[in-house]
């Protein structure tokens, strides 16, 4: 089965670049555009990966991120932050919070697959 | 110098006068007596044998009675004048001198009565008005003093450097700041030119700014009137804010000037890269934004494009926006360097802030929150901090009812953090966000929470943290000074850092030939060396000075080096000064050693014990280091010799035996430069007394001691 990827970001623009490139490098993905909507998505189904901007609205990116570490079926799900604001602070933050890495935007979309591919081991070609 | 107290002569003694008297009475009459004798006895020895037997016994008993009368009257005359005068002298002598005296003894006699009680009367009056006098002067210099202790108390404290100056552009006053701020502690002192440290032309065009302000007008207020000027440091490696006001005598007229000193080589190095960023954000994103627009368009447009030429225009945008990227990166990387300093910040003491919110707690609230760990030094401003950990505290206590708190400081990379930790769970990110929407109470224009995290360039979170504790970390910028400074420059305790005396030192055009010894600026100086032959090798292994302004010894303003005289130190030596060749291991070499002291020396005169000695070291190096000690020399050798030529005794253990100086550390360069100085002190009060009162009289009279000496060595 192919892996899922969870993309949580609020611009329309990005999640539609993101969610072509992983899926055209085999990956299935779903996409939430705040907190609320990405615990229904985690709930629906776990994903393999999450891909979280960290400033989506009401600034629950860092709440999505402790909740998740929190919960023990959630726990092992690797979390890459991704970042407009390439505030050092804000990264020290979400990787103290949980995530397992960052990425500042904007950001190149073959690093962007280099580091997805890393997190989960392998690539989905290989299945 | 107190004028000398005459001592009553023996010639001058009544008692003596009146037995000088009394004596002369007696031999004529007993001249006369005996003349009578002789003449009667020629006259009637012939008439008969017995008669002169007769005259004789007449003539010896005439003597008798004369001797006897004039002892009598020798005896009253002693016992009601002559010694009631004599002791009269004397005591009056003895209240003259003695501080503490003011009752004569003096015996009671009818025909002086009225002179002792005149006398009494007197004598009472001036103890009692010296020692109001006394009272006086010790209040006054109490009071000076005290006020003296609390300019230096004010000066020690301010971040400011402050220098004043004399219109000789003379060092009258400095303090501590100063110092660090111009970074070159031997060139800082009383007496020195201000132009050793910082530029000439600034200080001098400020300066006649100022004054001509104040000639146009001379009302009351411009008598504070400043001027602010930039300069640099005299090794140009600070950049200086300088404010200088004038400082002016009870008339009105000028007699120095006072300035201020800030360091903002940092600012305008911040200023610069700010400058350059703000260029790099605009002009800079520009161009690549152009070009990806206009291919984009084009794109857009012309759906007609060959294959060819629409691949070109997708390259076009690929490699700007990666452009774009690559710059925007660069610049938030360039902004990160430059810090958050746009907001006043300062470098802060964990344990202050700590202190601070602690202490506000106990006053009003059941919260205890207890200090841990090592304090570290951060940046940060620290009202609104200890405010936002006040609030924070308070919120957590409200979310979870615990009311002891531990707050630690931990030092990250390039972050120190403190951590407030306590019995229960982590906050949740969303309500600790929540929480930084609300106004605190006292901050600065209502900041909230958040706007106080952002000034300080932070972002909190809560975290577990181990055996059923959880943490909330408030991450803050490293300080600008270094947070450990295991050999933190330790300044010299510098008690003399002032001396008003200096304001009426007039440079003028004239030699320092002219100036009088007691206007001068001394360095009295000592060296320690490997033997005593320099011009067969032997060579100094430590050196120091102190200065000596107005007649005072300047502890705290004092040069001490060991030098490495890169040869072994003998044995012989060593027992002698103690320095061995492990302590000047690593040492600086005499050529770097005597610049330094050349700086510090300054134009002042050189005072040293056999000084010819010292001197000879210091020109055989002079090619090597650069420097030339062309000025003017005392020795304390020569001058004791002048002045005191009948003592056998001209050392320095000697004379300081005789001046009773106190002998700490004899031996060392530091403790020998200190007796020196305490002598050359005392030579310069005798050297006044016997009229030697300007440097060239003092110098020449040298010479001549010189000059005899080589002569006696002739023979």
């Amino acid at each position: 089965m192919c892996p899922l990827i969870l993309i949580v970001d609020d611009e329309p623009n990005i999640v539609q670049s993101i969610e072509f490139l992983m899926q055209r490098d085999g990956y299935l993905t779903r996409a939430a555009h705040d907190g609320k909507a990405a615990l229904q998505a985690l709930r629906d189904r776990r994903p393999d990966l999450v891909l979280l901007d960290i400033t989506i609205p009401g600034h629950d990116g860092y709440e999505l991120c402790q909740r998740m570490r929190a919960t023990p079926e959630w726990r092992d799900i690797p979390i890459i932050m991704l970042t407009a604001r390439g505030r050092h602070i804000e990264r020290e933050k979400g990787m103290a919070l949980g995530a397992n890495d960052y990425i500042t935007k904007p950001f190149s979309t073959q690093e962007l697959l280099r580091r997805v591919r890393a997190h989960l081991g392998k690539t989905p070609d290989d299945q | 110098m107190r004028a000398p107290h005459p001592t009553p002569r023996a010639g001058r003694d009544p008692r003596v006068f009146g037995a000088l008297l009394l004596g002369g009475i007696a031999i004529v009459l007993l001249a006369l007596i005996a003349a009578g004798t002789l003449l009667f006895a020629r006259r009637f020895a012939a008439m008969s044998p017995d008669a002169w037997a007769m005259i004789a016994v007449f003539g010896w008993l005439g003597a008798l009675v004369v001797i006897t009368i004039l002892g009598a009257a020798w005896t009253l005359l002693d016992a009601q004048i002559l010694w009631p005068l004599t002791a009269l002298a004397r005591e009056l002598h003895a209240a003259a001198q003695l501080p503490g005296k003011s009752t004569l003894a003096v015996p009671e006699t009818a025909a002086l009565g009225p002179l002792v009680n005149a006398a009494r009367e007197l004598a009472a009056r001036f103890v009692a008005t010296r020692e109001e006098m006394e009272r006086i002067a010790t209040e006054a210099t109490a009071r000076v003093d005290e006020q003296k202790g609390r300019l230096g108390a004010v000066l020690a404290d301010l971040t400011e450097g402050i220098i004043m100056c004399n219109l000789d552009h003379r060092v009258l006053l400095y303090n501590r700041a100063a110092v660090e701020l111009l970074n070159a502690p031997e060139k800082v002192g009383l007496g020195l030119s201000l132009f050793a440290l910082v530029s000439r032309e600034p200080i001098l065009q400020t300066l006649e700014q100022v004054m001509a302000a104040r000639g146009r007008d001379r009302s009351e207020d411009s008598r504070h009137s400043s001027a602010e000027f930039i300069c640099a440091s005299a090794d140009a490696r600070v950049t200086l804010r300088g404010r200088m006001s004038l400082v002016l005598d009870a008339a009105g007229s000028t007699i120095g000037y006072v300035t201020s000193f800030t360091d903002i080589s940092s600012e305008i190095t911040d200023r610069v890269q700010r400058e350059s960023l703000r260029r790099e954000a605009t002009e800079g994103l520009r161009r690549p934004i152009a070009n990806l627009r206009a291919a984009a368009e084009t794109l857009a447009d012309h759906s007609d494009l060959d294959a060819s030429r629409a691949e070109a225009f997708r390259t076009i945008i690929l490699h700007e926006s990666i452009d774009l990227a690559r710059r925007l990166d660069a610049l938030t990387e360039k902004y990160r360097n430059l810090g958050v300093s746009e907001w006043p910040m300062w470098d802060l003491y964990s344990a202050d802030v700590i202190d601070a919110v602690a202490r506000r707690l106990r006053d009003s609230t059941s919260l205890r929150l207890t200090m841990i760990g090592i304090p570290l030094w951060l940046r940060g401003e620290s009202y609104s901090l200890i405010l936002l950990i006040e609030y924070l505290l308070r919120c957590i206590q409200a979310e979870q009812q615990v009311s002891r708190f531990d707050a630690e400081a931990l030092l990250g990379d390039r972050r120190v953090y403190i951590d407030l930790r306590w019995e229960g769970k982590p906050i949740s990110a969303q309500v600790l966000d929540r929480w930084l929407d609300t106004p605190l109470e006292g901050a600065l224009g209502s900041a909230t929470a958040r706007a106080i995290l952002h000034q300080h360039g932070s972002e909190i979170w809560s975290l577990a943290h181990e055996g059923g504790t959880s943490l909330l970390r408030i991450p803050l910028a490293a300080p600008s000074r270094p947070q450990f400074q295991p050999a933190r420059l330790q300044l010299p305790a510098r008690p003399e850092f002032y001396d008003f005396d200096l304001f009426h030192h007039a440079e003028g055009a004239g030699r320092l030939a002219d100036r009088r010894l007691r206007d001068l600026t001394y360095v009295v100086f000592d060296t320690e060396t490997t033997g005593l032959r320099p011009s067969e090798g032997d060579a100094i292994v430590a050196i120091a000075g102190v200065r000596v302004v107005n007649r005072r010894i300047l502890t705290g303003e004092c040069f001490e080096r060991l030098v490495d005289p890169r040869r072994p130190i003998p044995e012989t030596s060593t027992r002698f000064h103690g320095i061995t060749d492990d302590m000047v291991q690593g040492k600086p070499p005499i050529e770097l050693v005597l610049p330094q002291f050349k700086a510090f020396v300054g134009d002042a005169v050189l005072v040293a014990h056999n000084a010819a000695f010292d001197m000879k070291f210091l020109a055989l190096k002079e090619a090597a280091s650069g420097v030339v000690f062309d000025n003017a020399v005392l020795d304390t050798l020569l001058l004791s010799v002048l002045l005191h030529d009948h003592v056998p005794d001209h050392t320095l253990d000697g004379m300081a035996q005789r001046f009773e100086v106190e002998i700490r550390d004899r031996h060392t360069a530091k403790g020998d430069a200190l007796v020196t100085a305490a002598i050359f002190l005392q030579l310069l009060r005798l050297l006044e007394a016997e009229g030697i009162t300007t440097l060239g009289q003092a110098l020449a009279d040298s010479q001549s001691v010189v000059n005899v000496r080589q002569r006696q060595a002739e023979f």
